[in-house]
């Protein structure tokens, strides 16, 4: 296999990943709300509101998806490389300081209890349709799948790699269904804070990559560059960690 | 009405969440991709200058909200 094929398999490998952890995330927090919805108020009403959420997002895919192809490759490799290192960044700077104790980790026990504390509050369901039930499943599932869309189209499309990112970020919702269904309760066991720096470091990289293409300003080994950026966003990363929890331990001294 | 503020808003924070870190890196992209290339740099340092520069801000960033906190 030569280095241009090597780096194309490792850039598609890399963006199946990317697109699978990002969703996993994404799709455990979706899942966290409809249980919550589905546990008070019935699973008609939540998962015809999922479904709902589900179809809009198919139909913005239709809409927006075709639009791209009509944008010229270096704008769309700068604007999309913006777009990832500015998500990616922000998830891996959120990851570091979970992991470094100045914020909290992200609970999906506590959101659980949260969410079906405010459904009961809200009175039980009348009639036939329960708006508060439909709504609730619908947003979650709405708001938590665009960023699932952002991410699949943006680690894909610059790099024609739209299929394996497709591929994984499917790969994540099955898994998460059957995980779901399986256990009936918040996947609270997923490591979710690991994932977040994972996908961080990933897309972070992926950002940085396609802003230098896009800029027309070379990478030493081409596509391979891309394996160097993700070594050097999770050095950076176990680095702030160290460096965060350095300086609260010198500020309580 | 609410419920489209609530999707902005939702689309904006997936991009932003610190507003100074997101503007040091947009500054920092915007210099590396148009000032960069103007300096006596060697023409393969410029991409992984650009990486490097978003590194020290997440470092920095992560350093003082640590403090701060």
């Amino acid at each position: 296999m030569d280095m241009i094929s090597l780096g194309i398999t490792t850039s598609s490998a890399t963006v199946a990943i990317a697109a699978f952890l990002a969703s996993v995330v994404e799709f455990v927090e979706a899942l966290t709300i409809v249980l919550a919805v589905g546990t008070v108020r019935g699973w008609r009403p939540a998962l015809i509101g999922a479904g709902a959420g589900a179809a809009l997002l198919v139909v913005l895919v239709a809409i927006f998806g075709p639009l791209l192809s009509a944008v010229p490759i270096t704008w769309l490799q700068l604007i999309v490389g913006i777009l990832l290192l500015l998500f990616g960044m922000r998830w891996l700077r959120k990851a570091v300081l979970r992991s470094a104790g100045i914020i909290a980790l992200h609970d999906e026990v506590a959101i659980y209890a949260k969410e079906t504390k405010s459904l009961q509050i809200d009175g039980p369901p009348t009639g036939r349709w329960d708006p508060i039930a439909l709504i609730t499943s619908f947003k979650a599932v709405v708001l938590e799948g665009l960023e699932v869309i952002f991410i699949v189209i943006a680690v894909g499309s610059t790099g024609d790699a739209l299929v394996p990112a497709a591929i994984g970020a499917s790969a994540a919702l099955l898994l998460v269904i059957v995980v779901g269904i399986a256990v009936h309760r918040p996947l609270a066991r997923v490591p979710e804070n690991t994932l977040k720096l994972t996908v961080g470091v990933l897309l972070s990289a992926f950002g940085v990559f396609w802003i230098g293409e896009g800029a027309g300003l070379p990478w030493p080994g081409e596509d391979l560059a891309i394996i160097g950026l993700i070594g050097g966003f999770l050095i950076t990363a176990l680095l702030a960690i160290q460096i965060a929890r350095r300086s609260t331990v010198l500020e309580e001294v | 009405m609410g419920w489209i503020n609530a999707a902005i808003g939702q689309l904006f924070s997936l991009f932003v969440d610190d507003v100074w870190f997101s503007l040091g890196i947009i500054a920092w992209i915007a210099f590396g991709t148009l000032q960069l290339p103007k300096l006596p740099v060697g023409p393969g340092w410029d991409a992984p200058l650009i990486f490097l520069g978003c590194a020290v801000i997440l470092v920095f960033s992560t350093w003082r909200t640590a403090r701060a906190s």
